[in-house]
């Protein structure tokens, strides 16, 4: 079988393809694509977006996030795959997990630059009373491994009353926005509440400098 | 649908930020075209440039190793060496430059200074000093303007003002270098002194303009016929094509068109800052279900071990052993993914939560690498779950682990994982240079290369490597002269496999053991590199928490046929060192080994290295021996540049490859060493938390 497979391999070889374990992302593959993400000739390779799978709308309310990642308009549903302490952990089909502390952003895996990890308390209850001053901290890598931990003082307004369109179709909901500053970082993000019940059905968060924002919309 | 805008600032922590862009000489240094200025690059900033016209062409590689002090290490083309149509020759040669003073620094009327040296320690031909003062006009404008010496002297040259500290300042000593790779201290600072200067106008984010007065009068090539200087100005332009690509122009002298690349690279900014690696199983609580493992595709096994293996399998972590005792699991695991012993260990913890009933309160994990387990974390359970996605959740589970030497083997269950065989095997092509061989700056072999490996047992392992080249029998390359008294250590190296057939690279058995608390050792014996087969021993104390490390080694080599077959030639010998690493806190690292070298000869290896804690690694060494200069040869000692690069800071995948380049200036047979691959220095410290594991600890939870 080896033998075979050695025959097959070599008949490959003098393009650039490499067989065996020892040669999986080997010396040649490897060097074509740093050269390629060196000169900007190729992007390292982005997680793609998938579409959204039949199975993920039917799994029903409550157990699939749809999120949006602004910047490059992907989106993909996500699924519950855990709860610690109040924060629900969700995963894309591509193996990205988004976790959540009462509908607010806490922490990222999987993306360019993600999101390691926040203290949000008290966020949420401000977003829902419509006002009110935070403090969050938000953690990021840095290039050289290290975390860097930003403290944010935010302000949170109620911007009033808007109709938002979601797979739901369209609705009438109260728009309230946060609007957080420190030293490192500076941002607003927007959060749309049911004008009957109040809870957070969209929001439009950041997730990281270089990644952007996500729109979040729970089915 | 509700339009808003989304707004989002990333506040640059940096204060130069509004700075010019920084422009390259010809030399791949910062400054005009010629000319220095008192510019610096980024700290960390790793350049690399060409700068080409019909007298020269200049390769150069830059190193900023602190924010005021950069090297460069240069591989020059001369023409017409000595005379109109006499032969080419090539020169090497380092550069030093330091930034004393930085613009603004004492008020606004404070131009940044600096002061350098050109060619400092090659033969010479491109010797300058000078000392240059920078200051930013208006924001797109930098005027500067110097003094220099030697060659930057020799434009309207006048009496060095330094003579008046004494008369050796006077003249400057134009006798031969000889052997040259010496500092040229007597030098330095010495002989007639001219004013250089020049501005830079940034037109465009894209696009810059320099003008220069250049106080080199390329005197020698003059003389020689070689080149003709018709005017000492010079203008160009920078392109600044990508990001990290500037390409150059100029005219120079009134006498010839020169062009110009530059490389930028910075270890300290990664475009993919966290690694697109996908996402780990997240914490589960203590007393909810194990349904998260079904999105990773995990399917729960029938034992508890059988369950650890196949939640670590997606992870390229392969279970060595796993023991539960009460409320305390004990683990070891070998990571074959991740370039950080962290990150892995943040992994097998979150796997082992999913996995290990409620009872368990306290994991012990032990990495594993080479068969040797490197150290032991215990981290409470308690804190995974509380911790768990927190902004401070590095550092704090940092503080609450218990961090030491691994515990002995006796009381683990060890496991055979059916996902890692023993036998693996590779076939692909290869690619090597051979750099700076005699008069050819770089060859290039191609071919075809077999690997295999055999894992005995987990710390013992054959492995091997045949290599076919495409290039047939080659021709030796115009071989250095090495008429000294000692054997052809390395003088032999180009002499091996050039005959065509199929080479051995390597063949060994490796034997990797725990002699103790914080010592290892390692046993390799068979064809241990190119040139050499023979036993290779080796003892290291390193504890965990330690920033230095101590080893001995002691080597029989034997010199190989140069077919680099199964055969060998008459030649042996021992070598043996004693070597102390130190990393500092502050990136910076140190080594010095003291010994025997191959050739019989007698001294000590120096580096220096600076080492980022995501894998970049950029140094330098030097070896003196008891090899006398002249017996060295061109160059008089052993010294050269070394970069590691790790290969996931450009794919954004979790990878533990690197690819490191050495540069010697010249392999010759004094301070020669043994290659043997696999030593314990690196295999260990990367799993010690005084060591890459606790420097890249902010991996930890990704």
């Amino acid at each position: 079988m080896m033998i075979r497979n050695v025959a097959i391999c070599m008949a490959f070889l003098g393009g650039t393809i490499a067989c065996g374990p020892l040669n999986k992302g080997g010396m040649s593959a490897r060097a074509l694509e740093t050269v390629g993400v060196m000169t900007g000739l190729r992007k390292a390779a982005p997680p793609a977006p998938s579409a959204i799978p039949t199975a993920a709308l039917a799994a029903g309310p409550g157990n699939v996030l749809m999120v949006t990642l602004l910047r490059r308009g992907a989106v993909a549903p996500l699924t519950r795959v855990g709860e610690n302490n109040g924060v629900v952990t969700w995963r894309t089909a591509k193996g990205v997990t988004l976790s959540f502390q009462d509908d607010i952003l806490t922490a990222s895996r999987g993306l360019n630059e993600d999101l390691m990890g926040a203290d949000v308390d008290g966020v949420a209850a401000a977003i829902r009373a419509g006002t009110g001053t935070t403090q969050r901290v938000h953690s990021f890598l840095d290039s050289e491994d290290q975390i860097k931990a930003r403290a944010l003082t935010c302000t949170v307004t109620t911007i009033g009353p808007e109709t938002i369109t979601t797979v739901a179709g369209p609705s009438e909901a109260i728009k309230v926005d946060e609007t957080c500053d420190g030293s490192a970082l500076r941002f607003t993000n927007n959060y749309w509440l049911d004008a009957i019940g109040g809870n957070i059905v969209q929001s439009q968060q950041v997730l990281a400098p270089s990644v952007g924002f996500i729109r979040v919309n729970p089915l | 649908m509700t339009k808003s805008i989304a707004i989002l600032t990333a506040l640059l922590a940096g204060t130069n930020a509004a700075a010019q862009d920084l422009t390259y000489t010809l030399y791949g240094t910062p400054g005009l075209i010629e000319m220095p200025t008192a510019q610096a690059a980024p700290d960390g900033q790793v350049t690399g440039s060409l700068g080409l016209f019909k007298q020269q062409q200049r390769g150069s590689f830059s190193f900023q190793l602190t924010p005021r002090l950069s090297g460069t290490f240069r591989y020059a083309g001369i023409a017409e060496n000595t005379g109109p149509g006499t032969d080419d020759t090539f020169d090497r040669s380092f550069d030093l430059r330091y930034r004393f003073l930085d613009e603004g620094q004492f008020g606004d009327w404070t131009p940044a200074m600096a002061i350098g040296l050109q060619d400092f320690m090659g033969t010479g031909k491109l010797s300058s000093e000078y000392i240059v003062a920078s200051k930013s006009i208006t924001p797109a404008l930098i005027a500067s303007a110097g003094i220099g010496w030697g060659r930057m002297g020799t434009q309207d040259g006048f009496a060095n003002p330094f003579s008046v500290l004494g008369d050796h300042f006077t003249e400057r000593d134009t006798s031969g270098v000889g052997l040259g790779g010496k500092p040229s201290f007597n030098k330095f600072f010495t002989g007639d002194a001219a004013l250089f200067g020049g501005i830079s106008w940034q037109y465009s984010d894209k696009l810059t303009f320099k003008a220069e007065y250049s106080s080199d009068a390329y005197a020698t090539e003059a003389n020689l016929g070689t080149f003709d200087v018709k005017t000492p100005v010079n203008v160009g332009l920078s392109y600044r094509w990508k990001p990290e690509v500037t390409l150059d122009a100029a005219y120079l002298y009134g006498a010839q068109i020169a062009v110009g690349a530059t490389f930028d690279l910075n270890p300290r900014d990664r475009a993919v800052v966290s690694g697109v690696e996908t996402a780990p199983v997240p914490v589960r609580v203590r007393g909810q279900n194990t349904a998260a493992m079904a999105s990773w595709g995990i399917t729960s096994g029938t034992t508890v071990s059988d369950a650890v293996r196949i939640g670590l399998r997606p992870e390229g972590i392969a279970l060595n052993g796993l023991t539960i005792d009460v409320n305390t699991a004990r683990i070891r695991y070998t990571n074959t993914r991740f370039r950080s012993e962290a990150q892995a260990l943040g992994r097998v913890a979150r796997v082992l939560t999913q996995t290990l009933p409620d009872r368990i309160s306290r994991f012990t994990l032990e990495p594993m690498q080479a068969g040797i387990a490197l150290s032991s974390t215990t981290l409470q359970r308690g804190d995974l779950e509380r911790l768990e996605n927190t902004a401070r959740a590095a550092s704090d589970l940092r503080a609450a682990a218990d961090f030491g030497d691994a515990g002995r083997t006796s009381p683990l269950a060890t496991i055979t994982d059916p996902d890692h065989p023993a036998f693996t095997w590779g076939i692909g092509p290869y690619a090597s240079l051979i750099m700076f061989n005699g008069n050819d700056p770089v060859q290039v072999d191609i071919g075809l290369e077999l690997k295999a490996r055999y894992q005995i047992s987990p710390n013992m392992l054959i492995k091997g490597g045949i290599r076919q080249s495409a290039l047939g029998k080659r021709t030796l390359a115009e071989e250095f002269d090495a008429p000294n008294d000692y054997y052809d250590v390395r003088t032999d190296g180009p002499k091996y496999g050039v005959h065509g057939g199929p080479v051995i690279t390597d063949l060994t058995l490796s034997h990797y053991g725990r002699s103790g608390a914080d010592i290892y050792s390692r046993v390799t014996v068979g064809y241990l590199e190119q040139m050499y087969g023979g036993i290779s021993a080796e003892l290291l104390w390193k504890p965990v928490d330690s920033r230095l490390a101590i080893g001995a080694e002691l080597n029989y080599a034997h010199q190989r046929d140069f077919d680099m077959g199964f055969g060998f030639q008459d030649f042996d010998t021992v070598t043996g060192h004693l070597s102390a690493h130190y990393s500092f806190d502050n990136g910076f690292h140190t080594e010095v080994s003291a010994g025997r070298y191959l050739a019989g000869d007698w001294g000590a290896t120096f580096a220096l290295d600076r080492e980022f804690d995501n894998g970049w690694k950029v140094g330098a060494y030097f070896t003196l021996t008891d090899m006398p200069f002249e017996e060295y040869g061109e160059g008089s000692f052993d010294k050269g540049i070394r970069v590691t690069v790790p290969t996931d800071f450009f794919l954004g995948n979790a990878s533990r490859s690197e690819v490191s380049t050495s540069l010697a200036s010249l392999s010759r047979d004094g301070g020669a060493r043994l290659e043997v691959d696999g030593r314990l220095y690196d295999i260990v410290r990367d799993g010690h938390v005084g060591g890459p594991m606790g420097d890249t600890w902010g991996r930890v939870w990704r």
